[in-house]
């Protein structure tokens, strides 16, 4: 945002430094999240997540496929974004794109583990129907409806909400399907698989101000960052992914501390994240 | 264009057709193009050419493993070549972690097996990450252990592009 004046910027950075925000917060708070599931009734799991005038939608499709030749034992997944022109005047035209992709690729990192599949929130091999033939590929599409900072961790609140919504329906195999074939398979309408979304990480981004970091930026505070180092933790306290956004330079005893914060943060973040999407499945099972 | 009173940077990382074990159509990689865009960003002096894009173009030949980091490494190379400002050379290591081992360098293999990948980019001059990404679950030692060993590289990659960068310069006075 080119839109500030220097009083406004130095009063952001003068905060910061006192350990006190324009919103009151302190550095080291999140803004109120709101969670909201099963938003798109087409889709096989949806959320909503507010985080102050950050909204992001996610949902979940799940569709039969062929597994890679690669990695005949596991399944697909794959996450996009979309950034809304109605989110931020700059994301008209082709002006979302770059971040659009930008942020793909960040909650790749961050939520798919390596290329084994350890440390995945989501364990591939629960995705195969059968060996080599038939799997499930999971389309994770989000979408940014309003943008004030902070999108990647609300964003990876929404897919960890989206998940726990999801439900894939129980495949039969009919036997007795041999050789180079497709098997048939009688999808259920009835009985479907819940995701275990106990292991699926948050991301925690710190944005460093002057000499501060502070976690869930506004986009005001983005505007002064020099760097901001997004980092996935999962329950265990295990890092699953990190990234790096802004030009800035970081000294890597600085990195080191960032993680540490970082799994002391995510801690609070992801009981609050759990209480939040279990109120809003009981919400949406009594309406 | 809008006028802007510091430089542009403009990265495309692309691959040929059969760089790839199996045939790629799309070869633009929009990711690797960021990617880069991010780990040079940090070490260009963008305010001495206002008015100005410098345009990185990088063509993967063959992808044989670790193809990001030598990409980067390579920009840098020739930004320094090209004589545009930089406050220092940019350097990248990357490793992967198989099992309980950390192997630096991995070649395609490697990587289509690996449990976790870090990647460091760095000016080794002045000791500053530019950019760092990790994939996979990691423990905080482990994180330790595998930023010093990329970082120990990266300076060791760094004295021997100095070396090819003075070895150029004196080889074309001649």
């Amino acid at each position: 945002m080119g839109g500030l004046s220097l009083g406004e910027k130095n009063f952001i950075q003068g905060g910061i430094a006192q350990d006190l925000r324009s919103d009151g917060r302190k550095r080291l708070t999140y803004r109120p999240v709101s969670v909201e599931t099963g938003v798109i009734p087409q889709a096989n799991g949806s959320a909503r997540v507010r985080m102050g005038a950050t909204d992001v939608i996610s949902s979940v499709k799940a569709e039969l496929g062929k597994p890679s030749s690669l990695q005949p034992d596991k399944g697909k997944v794959s996450i996009y974004v979309d950034c809304s022109p109605t989110a931020a005047p700059m994301f008209e035209g082709r002006g979302g794109d770059e971040l659009s992709t930008d942020l793909s690729v960040a909650l790749q990192c961050c939520l798919l583990g390596g290329k084994s599949g350890a440390g995945a929130g989501i364990d591939l091999s629960s995705l195969i129907v059968v060996e080599g033939k038939m799997c499930w590929g999971l389309y994770i599409d989000c979408l940014v409806i309003s943008s004030d900072g902070n999108l990647l961790d609300a964003l990876g609140a929404a897919i960890k909400a989206a998940l726990s919504n999801t439900g894939i329906p129980r495949v039969l195999v009919a036997a007795g399907a041999s050789g180079d074939e497709q098997p048939e398979v009688d999808i259920s309408d009835e009985e479907f698989l819940q995701f275990d979304t106990s292991d699926i990480p948050v991301i925690v981004t710190l944005t460093k101000v002057g000499r501060h970091y502070i976690v869930d930026a506004t986009s005001e505070e983005e505007s002064q960052m020099s760097s901001a180092v997004s980092i996935s933790v999962n329950r265990k306290g295990h890092i699953c992914g990190l990234t790096k956004r802004g030009g800035a330079g970081l000294d890597p005893s600085i990195i080191l501390d960032m993680i540490s914060v970082a799994k002391h943060v995510s801690e609070q973040l992801i009981n609050k994240l759990d209480s939040e999407i279990a109120a809003a499945e009981a919400g949406e099972d009594d309406s | 264009m809008m006028y802007s009173d510091i430089g542009r940077l403009n990265c495309n990382v692309s691959y040929t057709t059969f760089a790839t074990p199996v045939r790629a159509q799309g070869s633009d990689r929009k990711e690797f193009s960021s990617m880069l865009h991010k780990a040079l960003e940090g070490a260009i002096i963008l305010e001495t050419f206002p008015k100005t894009t410098v345009d990185v173009f990088a063509l993967v030949l063959e992808s044989g493993g670790s193809d990001l980091p030598v990409v980067i490494s390579c920009a840098s190379l020739a930004l320094a070549d090209a004589g545009i400002l930089m406050y220092d050379l940019v350097t990248s290591v990357s490793l992967s972690c198989l099992g309980k081992n950390l192997v630096i360098d991995p070649i395609l293999e490697e990587e289509s097996y690996q449990d976790g990948s870090l990647m460091i980019t760095c000016m080794p001059s002045r000791y500053e990450v530019t950019q760092l990404t990790i994939t996979g679950e990691w423990s905080t030692p482990k994180i330790n252990e595998g930023m010093q060993l990329c970082l120990d590289a990266c300076s060791k990659l760094a004295n021997i592009m100095r070396s090819c960068l003075k070895e150029a310069t004196t080889s074309s006075q001649e």
